[in-house]
């Protein structure tokens, strides 16, 4: 009677047993960091382009605000005039400076509690805030990313438009989901305090 | 059987690691791709006027900056599309491609687009002097704020 064939198990075929884990394990993790830096990659590459678009945003305002200008300078008036007649054109401004970025831009405008003209317009993307106050604009920009353009002009006497801060930053919410632990230091605190108890008495 | 298995298993490990090189480089060289674009975007916002027709180039990747004039009542808005290619080909991108592309703009009191679309700067303009450094500091400011990222 002929015996059943079985698999025997050489030191041979142990080894290349764990050669071939190791290599999976290896594979696995090399294919895992490459897909996190190609998205981390694409992240960067998305980021750039909304800074940009947010940069387009702000020049578009600020060609948009100085053509408004360019009546009251012909016609001889001061900064307050220049200041008041952008106040009135600002939501117009602020829809065309988005016009770059997408279609349907919406605009709300309301008087701010200190009595500056403000408003608002956003595409979905990006959204626009600006506020007039006396002779001063401060332009807000933000995009769906976190990414945010802070710009500040000034009317001068010449009626013309200066820029005094134009400052990109980008919004950064903190991951705490990784926080091993999340409540509160009392054996820190505790420790500290005998600390201090310590120092004191020595 | 058990070279059967080594062969199976092998092919499979190797084209695994194969994906991974060509994902890991597609990163690599979008990254190298944004840098660059970054750059030759400051280089637009810092002369406007003279970066029409621009090449920025590194590590086989070229910018090229495309400069379309928008006049205005009192300036001109100088759009600029910086378009990265990957001339020397790569495991992501083939010789000729596209790698990137960069949207921006910068106003510039004072100047008159020509007919032709290109730009020349009116000195005589009031407030050119001062403002024509603004959009180049603003310019640098979006580099730093990409930065911390």
């Amino acid at each position: 009677m002929r015996r059943p064939s079985t698999v025997r198990m050489g030191p041979i075929s142990v080894f290349a047993l764990v050669i071939i884990l190791c290599l999976a394990v290896l594979g696995v993790l090399s294919a895992t960091s490459a897909s996190a830096g190609s998205a981390m990659a694409q992240r960067q590459a998305d980021y750039a382009a909304d800074g940009y678009r947010n940069e387009i945003a702000g020049q578009r305002f600020y060609a948009l605000a100085d053509d408004v200008l360019a009546p009251v300078r012909a016609r001889g008036g001061d900064a307050q005039a220049a200041a008041d007649a952008l106040a009135a054109a600002l939501d117009g401004i602020e829809r065309a400076a988005l016009d770059d970025a997408g279609e349907g831009a919406l605009a709300d405008r309301a008087d701010g509690a200190d009595g500056s003209d403000a408003a608002r317009a956003s595409d979905g993307g990006l959204s626009l805030d600006a506020t007039v106050d006396g002779t001063e604009i401060a332009v807000h920009i933000e995009a769906q990313s976190g990414r945010c353009l802070d710009v500040a002009f000034a009317v001068q006497p010449d009626v013309t438009l200066s820029v005094t801060s134009w400052k990109a930053t980008t919004l950064w919410a903190e991951d705490a989901t990784d926080r091993l632990w999340t409540g509160p230091s009392a054996g820190a605190e505790t420790g500290a305090a005998a600390g201090a108890e310590a120092a004191a008495a020595g | 059987m058990l070279l059967a298995f080594l062969a199976a298993s092998l092919s499979i490990l190797v084209s695994l690691f194969v994906q991974a090189r060509v994902e890991g480089a597609e990163g690599k060289r979008l990254t190298q791709a944004v840098a660059l674009a970054q750059n030759a975007a400051e280089e637009f916002a810092a002369d406007p006027a003279g970066a029409q027709g621009m090449e920025v180039e590194s590590d086989g990747l070229v910018a090229t900056v495309q400069v379309s004039a928008e006049t205005h009542e009192a300036g001109a808005l100088l759009n600029a599309t910086v378009t990265v290619v990957d001339e020397r080909g790569s495991a992501s991108f083939s010789a000729g491609e596209e790698a990137y592309r960069l949207s921006t703009a910068c106003y510039v009191p004072g100047y008159a687009a020509d007919a032709a679309g290109g730009a020349a700067p009116d000195a005589g303009a009031a407030g050119s002097a001062d403002d024509a450094e603004a959009p180049a500091a603003g310019g640098a400011a979006s580099g730093d704020g990409s930065g911390v990222e």
